[in-house]
């Protein structure tokens, strides 16, 4: 359908018509436990423009009120908006304004702390579409794809918060 | 599951190619099991129930198929291919239709309700989304998401007769229980548009929480699920004042209610909630499938 097709196009360059989206949104939800006080833990997850600091991708942010630009390693920036952070719950709520070099669209994501014993439980859970914006995307802006894409963040983003927590 | 039917959830499960059915009563007296897993068509979005027939329409976001799902024998009884992305849902027990708004096409197909057979396709405005309509069958109203507007059609002469401009990317919409106005989720702008039928116009538009999704009616009551807000505004239906912003779920998409109970999805923790209308308490919290979302009318009242 060339129409159709002529509009999905022009949503993926326009920026004003950034959240358009298909049908169906995916998620990736991780955790990890951390043998480290919470509030320390917390105090890390919480420091907006410190993400270089535990993030093993990110190669240095640039803050800007509420908004993070992370610039990635290897290239490609991402930038971010924080829409809300709860220190009584160790919880914080963000999304993209900008995915750069990641096959996602309309992302949004919660990172939260919770004490558990004498350490802590990271959670980092992410809502998202994929790339394509029409029906029968390629393999590189599927569905898959872009679930394996946060996953892979959140998986060595947590792997190595916890290092750095633990102090190893 | 109970055998007429009634006291019943019907929720999509996008993630899981599948509805879950709620026995509403098994889950208010802790029986179980509460709830039954049935296979639909794949990435089902909306639904419809059909009380009176005891039987729901889900809409497969990404199967490309409209699925007739029979509640008392808990199976899909009826799967047919409909358009490139069909959403919203609705029935009509009156003309015997289903209509279907579909994402892609830009269009709203409308089936015969037994057979799920094409009766016409009918343009309207860009990524329609919600669908409802009138009690009478009479009109029929689709969230033209991308247009900002909302479409009314004519249900005997299939044409669009008016439209009404709401606020940014409206979404889900439903109907007062008198029929008087008609709430519109504007995801962009977060708020709600309550359009007055009678005067053809806008008449209040009402902010809520963060990229709001649905509405359902009970106890004198509008509830609208804020999605990113992880929150379920509860706006008094008459004054059209906020009178409790209440942070329980998240995600929270679809959201109906029996007129004591309202029941809210969380897509993100994959559960259905259950508030008191009155009370406002959480009353239950179901386990859903993956990736839930009941776009639509999804529960049948005792």
């Amino acid at each position: 359908m060339p129409v159709t097709r002529t509009i999905a196009l022009a949503a993926l360059l326009l920026p004003g018509m950034a959240f358009a989206h298909g049908p169906t949104r995916q998620k990736s939800v991780e955790s990890v436990e951390v043998a480290a006080p919470a509030a320390a833990v917390w105090a890390l997850v919480k420091d907006w423009g410190g993400m270089a600091k535990w993030h093993p991708a990110v190669e240095s942010v640039t803050v800007n009120g509420t908004e993070r630009i992370l610039n990635l390693k290897g290239g490609g920036k991402v930038i971010e908006e924080l829409e809300a952070i709860d220190d009584a719950n160790m919880s914080l709520r963000y999304r993209m304004k900008d995915p750069g070099p990641l096959p996602v669209n309309n992302y949004s994501a919660q990172m939260g702390v919770a004490s558990v014993g004498s350490g802590a439980m990271v959670n980092w859970k992410g809502a998202f579409y994929r790339a394509y914006l029409n029906n029968d995307p390629p393999p590189e802006q599927s569905d898959e794809a872009a679930v394996k894409a946060i996953t892979g963040i959140y998986k060595s983003g947590l792997e190595n918060l916890k290092k750095v927590a633990e102090g190893k | 599951m109970s055998a007429d039917a009634a006291g019943l959830a019907v929720v999509t499960n996008q993630g899981g190619d599948s509805v879950s059915l709620v026995d509403l009563q098994a889950v208010a007296t802790g029986a179980l099991p509460a709830v039954r897993e049935v296979a639909v068509g794949r990435a089902p979005a909306g639904v419809a129930v059909d009380p009176a027939a005891g039987r729901a329409f889900v809409s497969n976001a990404e199967g490309r198929s409209v699925s007739l799902v029979d509640l008392r024998s808990g199976t899909q009884t009826l799967q047919r291919e409909v358009g490139a992305g069909p959403v919203g849902i609705a029935h009509d027990p009156v003309r015997h239709r289903v209509y279907v708004a579909d994402w892609y096409r830009n269009s709203l197909w409308v089936l015969s309700d037994d057979g799920l057979n094409v009766v016409t396709e009918v343009a309207v405005g860009r990524a329609p989304a919600g669908v409802e309509v009138s009690a009478d069958g009479a009109r029929v109203y689709v969230a033209e998401r991308d247009d900002d507007a909302v479409a009314v059609l004519d249900a005997a002469s299939l044409q669009v007769v008016d439209r009404h401009l709401v606020g940014s990317h409206p979404f889900g919409l439903r109907l007062s229980p008198d029929g008087a106005t008609l709430w519109v989720t504007n995801v962009l702008s977060h708020d709600v548009s309550v359009v007055d039928l009678a005067q053809g116009a806008v008449v209040a538009t009402l902010p809520v929480g963060h990229r709001p999704y649905c509405i359902a009616f009970a106890a004198g009551r509008a509830f609208v699920s804020n999605q990113y807000g992880d929150s379920v505004s509860v706006i008094d239906a008459a004054s059209r004042q906020t009178v409790a912003t209440l942070p329980l779920v998240t995600y929270p998409e679809g959201i109906d209610s029996d007129g004591h109970t309202v029941w809210v999805v969380s897509w993100m923790d994959e559960q259905m909630v259950g508030i008191d209308a009155l009370t406002l308490q959480r009353t239950a919290t179901v386990a859903l499938g993956r990736n839930p979302r009941g776009f639509g009318r999804f529960v049948l009242a005792e």
